[in-house]
């Protein structure tokens, strides 16, 4: 898919087209190092090609360590690309299950996880206040704004 | 006014200051350090032909301290200067006092300054004794003496890497254009004398114009290895043995970790100090990179009877500096006779 026209929408992507596939960025890549399916040059190679692939699980894996964007000597902010294109891939409902299902969860509860009774024990067992149960008012309010629901 | 004043006694100076002595037009060849040739001092074989650094430039200034035209200055600096074409008054400033010259025109050959990497501490230069400059490989080469800095031993393997302080947003952004070829150079003549030592070359493009082709055949042909990728980190492996490159080949995506045990950092130039100054004085511009900037090729600047030779006006190798240094010399015989 091509991303170009709507990747100038985002935050720091206006060095695109300087990047020269020299490879530093994914050198030092702590995530490469460990999951080779996830490199970052060749995710900018293929948004610059215009034919990338937003369904693509890898996408995901970027920890935000901001190694790449330190070192990359183009100042291309690898980084900052990856987040667009997951932003993007997550609008049009393309992204993996778990992390849709992470966001259902945030909307109905307000929380990444819902409360269980086990640590609904754990707190009262500890001496801690107990939790409000639905804190998703705000985050429904967003979500209806940017439209990110729409990608649930 | 008759007379010539050149900024800079390195290979390009000297060759204008050369030229306009069988000229026969009087010279002020004047230098801020204690030595002349420049760069060039720290060189021995010299790409494409392996002409001898030492050599080049004993021959041309042995023939330009035989003329009674050229008066050499050295450890001499310009302070400031006035006037116009045909009549300038430079204000000198020697070891003993400060001279007034005057002088019809004024070519300046300053050169460049090699790039410092000790801000590139992902490539652990100043860390690790055994990443060193390739003007520090060369120096070990002419004086036949290819060492670790760690442990005085032979290396077995050395890697190059390309576009150190050239191509990179952090740095200067411009190629220095020398560097493709000096490497392949001096990986050739490793070979030549240490036929066991392995040779790695981490390059983005390899820019080597004209018969400095020859030498990347020639290199590839004696299996130095070439890959394409600009390193992410260098680290030194177990007791300091060797240094571990870790870089991710862009050609088939793979991360590699390459153990050596000497990694040279091929530096570009930068324009030396005191540049943007001196272009003020002469009231002349700089280009972005910081060099002097020439408004019509080659040695053309705004301000008539100020030339630029060499690399004052961007990095330049050997052989264009020299046909710099002589076009500047020929621009001033026509404007001052013609």
């Amino acid at each position: 898919m091509d991303l170009r026209p709507e990747l100038m929408d985002y935050y720091g992507t206006e060095n695109l087209l300087d990047c020269y596939q020299c490879g530093t960025c994914t050198g030092g890549c702590p995530v490469h190092r460990y999951l080779p399916e996830y490199n970052v040059r060749t995710i900018i190679k293929d948004i610059l090609d215009g034919e990338i692939d937003l369904s693509d699980r890898a996408l995901w894996y970027c920890t935000t360590c901001y190694v790449c964007y330190e070192r990359c000597p183009q100042k291309v902010k690898p980084l900052y690309l990856v987040q667009a294109a997951t932003n993007i891939a997550f609008k049009q409902g393309l992204a993996p299950e778990s992390i849709r299902e992470i966001n259902r969860t945030l909307l109905k509860c307000g929380r990444n996880s819902e409360i269980t009774s086990m640590a609904k024990k754990q707190r009262n067992s500890l001496g801690l206040p107990e939790l409000k149960e639905d804190v998703s008012k705000d985050y429904k309010k967003i979500a209806e704004l940017t439209g990110f629901s729409k990608g649930l | 006014m008759d007379r010539v004043l050149i900024l800079g006694g390195g290979i390009t100076g000297i060759q204008a200051a050369l030229n306009l002595t069988q000229l026969g037009i009087e010279t002020f060849l004047v230098e801020r350090g204690i030595e002349l040739g420049g760069n060039l001092r720290m060189l021995g074989s010299t790409f494409p032909e392996g002409r001898w650094a030492p050599d080049l430039i004993e021959n041309k200034v042995k023939e330009i301290r035989l003329s009674k035209k050229v008066t050499i200055l050295m450890e001499t600096e310009l302070l400031s200067l006035v006037g116009e074409c045909h009549q300038f008054k430079a204000s000198l400033k020697t070891p003993e006092k400060t001279d007034e010259i005057e002088s019809g025109v004024i070519i300046l050959a300053t050169g460049f300054t090699p790039f410092n990497p000790t801000s590139m501490r992902h490539y652990g230069f100043g860390k690790h004794k055994d990443v060193i400059t390739a003007l520090e490989l060369a120096g070990m080469i002419k004086d036949g003496k290819l060492r670790r800095n760690s442990d005085g031993k032979e290396p077995a393997s050395i890697t190059f890497i390309q576009c150190i302080g050239s191509r990179d947003l952090n740095t200067h952004t411009y190629c220095s254009s020398f560097c493709c070829m000096y490497a392949v150079h001096l990986a050739n003549l490793i070979k030549e004398n240490y036929p066991h030592c392995m040779v790695t070359i981490l390059y983005m493009d390899i820019r080597t114009p004209f018969y400095s082709e020859l030498s990347y055949e020639e290199a590839r042909r004696r299996g130095i290895k070439f890959f394409r990728s600009k390193p992410a980190t260098i680290r030194a492996g177990k007791g300091n043995e060797h240094l571990t490159v870790q870089y991710e080949d862009t050609l088939d995506g793979e991360l590699q970790f390459l153990n050596t045990e000497l990694v040279v950092l091929s530096i570009g130039a930068t324009p030396p100090e005191g540049t943007k100054a001196l272009a003020s004085s002469l009231k002349i511009e700089c280009e972005e990179s910081g060099f002097f900037k020439c408004e019509k090729p080659p040695v053309f600047t705004k301000v008539k009877g100020i030339f630029l030779a060499g690399a004052a006006s961007g990095p330049k190798d050997i052989t264009t500096c020299l046909a710099e240094g002589s076009a500047a010399a020929a621009q001033t015989a026509i404007l001052l006779k013609g």
